[in-house]
């Protein structure tokens, strides 16, 4: 059948659905989606504003901004482009060309197609392959070959509109998984964790430098809770590992993992042969921990191989050394602080670190610290225990 | 399976490099004794040791400390109590005798 028979019967089709039989559907749609490990652990994802015709998408957006997901629509300009827009809330749509509600370009930012983590896409026919039937003008097909195209591409159907075989060219790029009111249809693989766990395995296991090491099993471990929809950001002396090597050498990795219930981490520890102990995860000598469940301090995203790492920044890893000296009294803290303060110098955003301290009532003690850094002097537990008692006995 | 050999650190290993010398020039005049433990895995820490990677490990398990981390990472609408920071736990344990 050719593409544009194809179009006119999937037209029929949809404009014959009873309003009831289609909410319905919608909304196991709306619920099944959230099943696909890699929307639901998308940090920015791209969705179309429906048409009448089309899956809707507004009860799926409103739950990605529950979930603190940043969303982005695409905008259609002349000659089949699009750009794409984060929009914050859901009245800031307006109709735009062919009708279609579209972001504002000069309020909402613009994000560049490598910038999104999975794409939801609407279609008139899907096959099993993977091919989807646009409405012709092309709009997905290029932003989806875009060479910086990294995102999942998932597209939202109705069961119905499956095709045997839909027709298309070598170059077309497919969708990664459909989503219909009966299934999920996946056309690539679920990268499940067990090549994670060998590799973490063959990572802690590896001869590399240390820091390395704790480094990739950080980011294999992030990937592996971000496939079960959770986002994780390495704090605490894993951080320190990250920020500055050598400062503080420790087998522990603390994680801040959002976005599904504490329960739901056990299953992915263990799918990477990570054994419960207490508070811990264990493997060997390497620890996991997990503080909390609530990231407010902002995070730099880091790229290792083919993960991304989300690492708490340094000037709030600093804020914590100081911390310690000021008000646990710990030396151990002290000389931590002295050697990032030294070492990461002007790298240090001081209004940052400052506002982090002055939240703790620890703002003085980093002036102390900052001196010490800058001097000669030996960094003992004595010349830290005097400074401290000199200013707050 | 992903081999992690085939990936390029280099722009990350230039960072830690220059970072490390910096390290290096305070650890020089740095004294951490008594502010270390070693790795808990014999194994692990005989192969640091070997490779000259031992460094300072430091326990940070002060009482206060664990619950103030913990605090800080809590959803607000999550938490009990009045608003708290880290001098609250810290002067709570020392009047508990803790620290």
């Amino acid at each position: 059948m050719s593409k544009d028979a194809l179009r006119a019967e999937a037209r029929a089709f949809l404009r014959a659905l009873p309003p009831a039989e289609r909410a319905a559907a919608e909304a196991r749609i709306a619920r099944r989606v959230w099943e696909v490990p890699e929307i639901a652990g998308a940090r920015t994802l791209l969705v179309y504003a429906s048409l009448p015709e089309e899956v809707g998408t507004d009860g799926i957006a409103a739950e990605a901004r529950r979930r603190g997901i940043t969303l982005v629509y695409p905008r259609c300009l002349p000659e089949g482009r699009m750009t794409l827009h984060a929009v914050d809330a859901p009245d800031a749509l307006r109709p735009g060309r062919f009708g279609i509600r579209e972001p504002d370009a000069d309020a909402s930012p613009l994000r560049e197609p490598g910038e999104i983590d999975a794409a939801l896409i609407p279609g008139l026919a899907w096959d099993r392959a993977g091919h989807r039937l646009g409405r012709g003008a092309g709009y997905y097909d290029r932003l989806l070959a875009h060479p910086e195209w990294r995102g999942f591409r998932c597209g939202l159907f109705f069961a119905a509109q499956e095709t045997p075989s839909i027709p298309h060219e070598a170059w077309d790029v497919r969708l990664d998984a459909i989503v219909t009111e009966q299934e999920i249809a996946r056309t690539t693989p679920v990268r499940d964790s067990e090549d994670l766990a060998g590799l973490l395995q063959k990572t802690w296991s590896s001869d590399r430098p240390h820091n390395e090491r704790m480094i990739w099993s950080a980011a294999i471990i992030a990937t592996a809770l971000h496939r079960a929809g959770m986002r994780a950001t390495l704090v605490g002396g894993g951080a320190i590992e990250f920020h500055a090597p050598g400062v503080y050498t420790t087998t522990d990795l603390d994680f801040v993992i959002e976005g599904r219930p504490r329960a739901e981490i056990d299953p992915v520890m263990r799918s990477l042969g990570m054994q419960r102990q207490g508070r811990h995860w264990v493997m060997g000598d390497l620890y996991v921990e997990v503080p909390g469940n609530v990231m407010e301090e902002p995070v730099d995203t880091e790229t290792i191989g083919p993960f991304e790492l989300r690492v708490i920044r340094k000037e709030y890893v600093v804020a914590d050394r100081i911390v310690g000296f000021r008000h646990w009294k710990s030396w151990a803290h002290g000389a931590q602080a002295i050697t990032l303060i030294r070492t990461l110098g002007r790298e240090l955003d001081d209004k940052v670190l400052r506002a982090a301290l002055r939240k703790e009532g620890a703002e003085h003690a980093y002036g102390l610290l900052r001196r010490l850094a800058a001097s000669d002097e030996e960094v003992t537990p004595q010349r830290l225990d005097a400074l401290w008692h000199k200013h707050y006995r | 399976m992903i081999n992690i050999d085939d990936y390029d650190l280099s722009e990350l290993r230039a960072r830690w490099a220059r970072r490390r010398a910096g390290v290096e020039q305070v650890k020089a005049r740095t004294d951490v004794r008594g502010m270390t433990r070693p790795a808990r895995d014999p194994d692990e820490a005989a192969f640091l040791k070997a490779t000259g990677q031992e460094g300072p490990f430091v326990e940070v398990d002060l009482p206060g400390w664990r619950e103030w981390i913990a605090y800080r990472n809590t959803p607000p609408g999550e938490r009990t109590g009045p608003p708290r920071n880290a001098a609250y736990f810290a002067a709570r344990d020392r009047a508990r005798g803790l620290l």
